[in-house]
């Protein structure tokens, strides 16, 4: 028995521009991984990464005609991607600072980690490594997302972060320090 | 690379640095091989390394590969209004396009044919008004219906 050859990116494209929903639902089998593995590297797992990554798919399907190429499908959504986990982590510390931006004690709580959220549901911290990545910034998790995780050399990185090389490379370098130093002996 | 150049890797921001390009294969082949002639004679630089090595292979181990089951399912169920919105409005933008083109068409025709019945009703007898003559009416007094009559 053989099978059909699974359909090239530039084929999904013009299937779905088309209209056809079940070519869009074959390039969400195809990079739900790139995506998914962008939004809960910055976000970490929950609700807000689910509907970061809905929304990653949603923008790419509204904005299909104007994709041209230029770079690869994996590139541009990731793109999306990190803007969508930006734009989650702004608006949740938005939302934290409203309401809780002290905790009992008067200490403040750690912003920038979703870690704070998890333990303001009472649930148990995530996995060191986690945990780790996710106390970072997001401008520090989102270049250790891309260049360690995904993979993107050092230029591509910099491009989708709007920023220098150079800056790519010292703050992987005072990310990493600081997460081995949160992992002790554990890493 | 002047860093290549020293005997001992001495900066440590720059030891980092050096070891993260030689993790992640970022050096060159001469590079390459200085650092690994280096890290065969450091104990501690190649213990740095190993600790690094240790946080690289626990980041991608925890990498993400999905965002659980039947994400597909969910996310073709919120596009469906997205899409049907979408659909209404490409609708309302075409026959806005279509109808503004009308319109225009038709102001300019009625534009045309007045001027026209309005060069040409001095030749005629038949409106009695600038107004009618524009829109092309004849006119409609008691004494042109008996005139009509006669004729």
């Amino acid at each position: 028995m053989s099978h059909a050859p699974s359909p090239t990116d530039e084929e999904l494209l013009r299937r779905i521009r088309e209209g056809d929903r079940k070519a869009f639902g074959t390039l969400v089998d195809r990079y739900e991984e790139v995506v998914a593995s962008t939004v809960i590297g910055m976000l970490g797992r929950g609700p807000d990464a689910e509907d970061a990554g809905q929304e990653t798919f949603i923008r790419f399907y509204r904005s299909i005609d104007r994709f041209r190429g230029e770079s690869s499908l994996k590139t541009y959504l990731t793109r999306i991607a990190i803007n969508q986990s930006l734009k989650a982590i702004s608006r949740r510390r938005r939302w934290i600072e409203r309401f809780f931006s002290r905790d009992a004690s008067g200490e403040e709580m750690d912003l920038e980690d979703p870690g704070a959220m998890q333990v303001f549901e009472g649930r148990e911290r995530d996995e060191l490594v986690q945990s780790a990545l996710h106390r970072l910034s997001p401008e520090h998790r989102a270049v250790v997302v891309l260049r360690v995780l995904e993979g993107y050399d050092t230029n591509e990185t910099a491009k989708m972060l709007g920023i220098r090389p150079g800056t790519v490379m010292s703050r992987l370098s005072r990310a990493l320090a600081r997460m081995q130093a949160e992992l002790g002996e554990a890493a | 690379m002047a860093f290549f150049k020293h005997t001992e890797l001495q900066d440590r921001d720059e030891d980092r640095e050096i070891l993260i390009r030689y993790l992640l294969d970022e050096l060159s082949a001469d590079a390459y091989a200085v650092v690994e002639d280096r890290l065969e004679r450091d104990a501690a630089l190649h213990a740095k390394l190993d600790r690094m090595r240790a946080v690289q292979v626990s980041l991608l181990s925890r990498r993400a590969k999905s965002f659980g089951p039947y994400f597909k399912e969910r996310l073709l169920e919120r596009l469906h209004p997205v899409v049907a919105a979408d659909a209404a409005q490409v609708l309302y933008d075409s026959l806005r396009t279509v109808f503004a083109r009308v319109a225009i068409a038709g102001l300019i025709a009625a534009t045309a044919l007045g001027a026209l019945n309005l060069m040409t009703y001095s030749n005629t007898d038949v409106a009695s008004s600038v107004p009618e003559a524009v829109f092309g009416l004849p006119s409609a007094s008691l004494m042109d219906a008996l005139d009509y009559n006669v004729y």
